[in-house]
């Protein structure tokens, strides 16, 4: 009997993630201010959370028998944040390549999925969740067509785990114009590769629409003909090409944005996002006009051109939003990811209604990437992922307290708080009777 | 390969440099993979053969081979479908010989002096019958792309080298490593009247008495052997040489022997050979076979005649006026040379140095006569009833279809340029049942132009090798300065300048007239008009210059074109803008209307 309870606790701390609060704990958070995004604020409110999931909600909750109450009386609780574009489990350090998964050779790899090569141990990940941020879009990079984005919750110990409902292929739009000042091609050679780059595009379209074509037929009536030719690629563009799963363009300048709606709208696409959109602001009305959705960013950043005005980029977002465009807000950064509710915050300060640029970095991007029935608000019924802060999250000198990711309450440690620990207090050695 | 992972890695070592916003926006030319291996060309106007022309009928090309050929044939479910409405079909080309997919080796082999320049090992002497082409193919030889390019398919390639470099193979061009490419091995022998450098054998006479000496000395061998396989008792053992034993199969007839000939005195010569000693052998080159017709009649051997031409002599028009070019080819084609010039003097000589230009117009007249012959060559061969196969040998692939134009200018039927193309070199390489036609069962090779592939603007849309589709750009036409167009830059023009930074708009204004211009440019972002200097018109292409505040001299060309102009704008330090605009106001036309 003895042996057989050792056996069972040692299964269930096999199962159970050693520093988390398990998920089946009945938690209750009480006295909160409750900023649920979709329903309003809340004053003197409780969340109660079981299995990870948001069971109640509102002032007048009862809390059940046995549940671990946590006081939170003056803070506020916030629905986790999404970044809508970082490179997160992807890259380490960004000089050395051994640590550099996120892009593969050649142009043409939409099969490459991020997915599979997020690092569950990255040194960034616990860094960017205790600031609040708890879902993010790791994004690969490269050639044409990198591979596949996906959405990843900040815990877990295998990327599965880790998995937040979303994957949609990445197509790095052809770059029409000049890449920059230092680009001294003559003018033919920029319109021969620009030319030659969306001919390329097309080209690789045309075969993907083929690819789809003659899978379906095949797959409708298999008995009919051979087995079409396996090719991975195509096989990755098939759920785009039937509108099944998202493309996300990533364009940066006014003419490429435009060239890239084109080009949506003469293949008839709607399953498009946009990415990236530096100048969005000068063609915010033909993007809200084709209803595509934005990840901006990043906001913290400056201008595209020498003659805009310095606080263009901080006002992009704002001035997007304005033209009725639905944005959500990204870093486009792994190591600073972090700093995502203050990409945010520098969009509120410049004209972008704080409202709008919460919802930017939560339910807007829930919605584009479809995962809306589970996160982004706090509502019943959905994943308890949220963080308590003790003031506005924009603000730099706001602390962040606690952080749940679907209902398991993450340590509020990282590789900085180690190492401000460690210095704070530092032993400089001279006391010999701690030494060996 | 090697050259695109450059390009990424340099374009990765971008993005960490100026953060992962810097996007890689590179295309690397690498292959879109084909999604099926099933074609159809549809409505298509179908050569199959020469003289044999099917119109509105549908080709579909399945797993590499033509299948199907008819007007309403079914498309498959998994069809890549191609609208050929207006296009023409005809078999894929077929290079009778070239070094096609053997790269020119960038330093001549190693030139080092034999102990003895009279007995030199036969390597250094460049007798190599042992050498196989198949282990020299490089897929990554450009010429490859440029032959397919100009409608070749497949090419029967040897070695390179000197009097014996090896033995051929067909490969089809195209394919990712050389095994994919080769299509038959071991095809014949590759000779030519090549001497070895500063040494044994340095000359035709030597090249062709070792060649004899090798001959013989390879079927004594033969017999040794063969006694020796029957019974080896009580015989001494035969050594192995290679360059002997590659000989065998030549001395059995199962392998022809595929001569190189320029000259006329080659050709005597080599037929003379051949005679002698009876191998099975394909005439190639055939420069100067215009001067040989009756000794070729006579010797009844295939031919590849070379798609080479002599330069064509610049002043030609001037020297030959009219009459020369409507002097059609109908005698006996031998005599053509003194029909077609008949003011070339063979005996002509100046006494002085004032008759110089004389004699210059005298020896520009024997070149006419010999670039007519050389033209003329293929017609001349077609009229005497030899059929003939073409070569690429070393012309330039982009030439080689204007040469075939050349001559069919001179009187070549095109049926005959095209049976030079594929059916006769698919018949001297015994390829009938695979290539040459556009038939089912056949190879998957196909050219498809627009227009009739003989015309001066057809224009190679698709070639389809072993059934694989390759897409041919159409050359692009690109504007330039035309020093004979006149243009009238006067007046004022809306520019609109394209900078890394955005569209900048501009107004250009222009007085004056014939020599003397002078003008101003007022740009948006720059208060004030800026002055214009060195203002020159040359055609329709007007240059200027301009200085900028704190960024220097502008240099600017522009093309007009009537009411529109584009062109450039130089930035020191910058680079290079485009500008484009129309003209808003032309002061000819007011003082017109007033």
């Amino acid at each position: 009997m003895t042996y057989l309870y050792t056996l069972l606790i040692s299964v269930v701390l096999l199962i159970t993630p050693p520093k988390n609060e398990a998920v089946d704990t009945v938690t209750a958070l009480t006295n909160a201010r409750i900023v649920t995004i979709t329903q309003g604020t809340i004053e003197n409110g409780t969340i109660v959370v079981e299995n990870g999931t948001i069971v109640q909600l509102g002032t007048d909750v009862d809390v059940p028998d046995g549940a671990r109450v946590i006081d939170l009386a003056g803070l506020t609780v916030y629905p986790g944040m999404i970044d809508s574009g970082t490179q997160m489990g992807l890259v380490e350090v960004g000089s050395l390549s051994e640590t550099r998964d996120a892009s593969e050779l050649g142009d043409l790899s939409p099969q490459m999925k991020a997915l599979t090569a997020v690092n569950p141990n990255g040194v960034a990940i616990p860094v960017t969740r205790v600031n609040g941020i708890t879902t993010v879009l790791t994004v690969p990079s490269g050639g044409m067509l990198p591979g596949q984005a996906a959405l990843i919750n900040l815990h877990g110990y295998t990327p599965q785990q880790m998995y937040a409902g979303f994957e949609g292929v990445v197509l790095q739009f052809p770059s029409t114009g000049r890449r920059g000042r230092f680009d001294s091609r003559s003018e033919e050679d920029v319109q021969k590769a620009a030319t030659e780059a969306i001919k390329n595009l097309n080209d690789t379209w045309d075969s993907a629409q083929l690819h789809h074509r003659i899978d379906s037929t095949y797959q409708a009536h298999p008995e009919d003909g051979r087995r079409p030719e396996y090719v991975p690629s195509m096989e990755a563009l098939k759920g785009v090409v039937r509108g099944e799963q998202s493309l996300i363009i990533q364009v940066n300048t006014a003419k490429d944005i435009l060239a890239a709606l084109d080009w949506i709208k003469a293949r008839d696409m709607n399953n498009v996002i946009f990415s990236g959109l530096a100048e969005g602001w000068r063609v915010a009305d033909k993007i809200a006009e084709a209803g595509v959705p934005c990840l901006v960013g990043p906001v913290l950043s400056i201008p595209t051109r020498a003659s805009d005005r310095f606080d263009k980029a901080y006002k992009n977002a704002a001035l997007m939003h304005e033209a009725g465009v639905k944005i959500a807000i990204r870093s486009n950064d792994t190591a600073n990811a972090r700093n995502l509710p203050y990409h945010a915050g520098f969009a509120a300060a410049y004209g972008l209604p704080v409202e709008a640029a919460l919802r930017a970095v939560t339910i807007n991007p829930a919605e584009i990437f479809g995962v809306d029935d589970r996160l982004g608000s706090i509502e019943v019924g959905k994943e308890a992922t949220f963080f308590v802060a003790d003031g506005d999250p924009f603000e730099t000198s706001t602390t962040i307290l606690h952080v749940f990711i679907a209902g398991y309450q993450v340590p509020m440690e990282s590789r900085h708080t180690r190492l401000y620990e460690e210095f704070l207090n530092r032993n400089p050695g001279l006391d010999k009777h701690n030494q060996q | 390969m090697r050259i695109n992972r450059r390009i990424i890695t340099a374009v990765l070592s971008c993005a960490v440099l100026f953060g992962t916003s810097a996007s890689a926006q590179v295309n690397s030319g690498e292959s879109i993979p084909d999604v099926t291996r099933t074609i159809v060309l549809t409505n298509a106007r179908v050569v199959q053969a020469p003289g044999q022309i099917q119109e509105r009928t549908n080709v579909i090309i399945r797993d590499g081979l033509i299948t199907t050929i008819a007007p309403d044939a079914a498309i498959p479910f998994d069809a890549l479908e191609i609208a050929a409405d207006s296009f023409t079909v005809y078999a894929g080309f077929i290079d009778g010989l070239s070094h096609t997919g053997i790269p020119e080796p960038k330093e001549p082999p190693n030139r080092e002096r034999p102990d003895d320049p009279a007995f030199p090992p036969d390597q250094q002497a460049g007798i190599q019958p042992q050498q196989d082409v198949r282990n020299l193919l490089d897929p990554e030889d450009k010429r490859i792309i440029a032959m397919r390019e100009a409608g070749f398919t497949a090419a029967h390639v040897v070695p390179r080298g000197r009097m014996l470099p090896g033995v051929g193979a067909i490969i089809l061009l195209a394919g990712d490593d050389a095994n994919e490419m080769v299509y038959r091995g071991e095809t014949a022998l590759y000779a030519q009247l090549a001497g070895a450098r500063r040494m044994y054998p340095g000359t035709d006479m030597a090249v062709l008495a070792k060649l004899r000496q090798l001959y013989r000395e390879a079927a004594r061998r033969q017999k040794i052997e063969q006694l020796y396989a029957a019974n080896p008792a009580g015989l001494e053992r035969p050594q192995y040489d290679p360059v002997l034993y590659a000989m065998f199969p030549v001395l059995d007839g199962d392998r022809p022997v595929f001569f190189n000939t320029e000259s006329v005195l080659d050709l005597h010569r080599v037929l003379a050979v051949q005679q002698e000693l009876g191998f099975p052998m394909v005439l190639t080159g055939l420069t100067q076979s215009f001067d040989a017709v009756d000794k070729l009649k006579s010797a009844n051997l295939p031919l590849l005649l070379t798609l080479e031409l002599p330069e064509e002599p610049e002043e030609s028009e001037q020297e030959q006026p009219s009459d020369s070019t409507e002097a059609a080819p109908t005698d006996a084609a031998v005599e053509l040379p003194q029909i077609e010039a008949p003011d070339y003097d063979a005996d002509f000589r100046v006494s002085s140095l004032i008759d110089v230009a004389a004699e210059k117009e005298n020896l520009e007249a024997r070149r006419e006569i010999a670039y007519k012959a050389h033209v003329g060559n293929a017609r001349m061969l077609e009229s005497e009833g030899l059929t003939f196969g073409f070569s690429t040998g070393s012309v330039k692939p982009g030439e080689a279809l204007g040469n075939v134009r050349k001559m069919i200018k001179e009187g070549l039927s095109e049926d005959a340029a095209l049976a030079a193309l594929t059916t006769t070199p698919a018949q001297i390489l015994g390829l009938t049942s695979s290539m040459g036609t556009v038939e089912e069962g056949k190879l998957g090779n196909l050219v498809v132009t627009k227009g009739s592939i003989f015309d001066e603007k057809a224009e190679i849309r698709y070639v389809f090798v072993d059934g694989r589709k390759y897409e041919i750009e159409p050359p692009r036409k690109r504007s330039s300065g035309n020093a004979d167009a006149s243009e009238n830059p006067a007046g004022t023009w809306n520019l609109t300048i394209s900078t890394p930074d955005g569209d900048i708009g501009g107004t250009l204004t222009i007085e004056g007239s014939g020599d003397d211009w002078s003008g101003s440019l007022s740009v948006e972002i720059e208060p004030g008009a800026l002055p214009l200097e060195y203002i020159v018109l040359s055609g329709n292409e007007l240059t200027f210059s301009f200085d900028v505040p704190n960024m220097g001299t502008v240099e600017s060309s522009l093309i007009l074109d009537r009411e529109s102009l584009s062109g450039s704008f130089d930035v020191p330090g910058f680079g290079v803008a485009t500008v484009s605009g129309t003209r808003t106001s032309d002061p000819e036309m007011s003082t017109q209307l007033q």
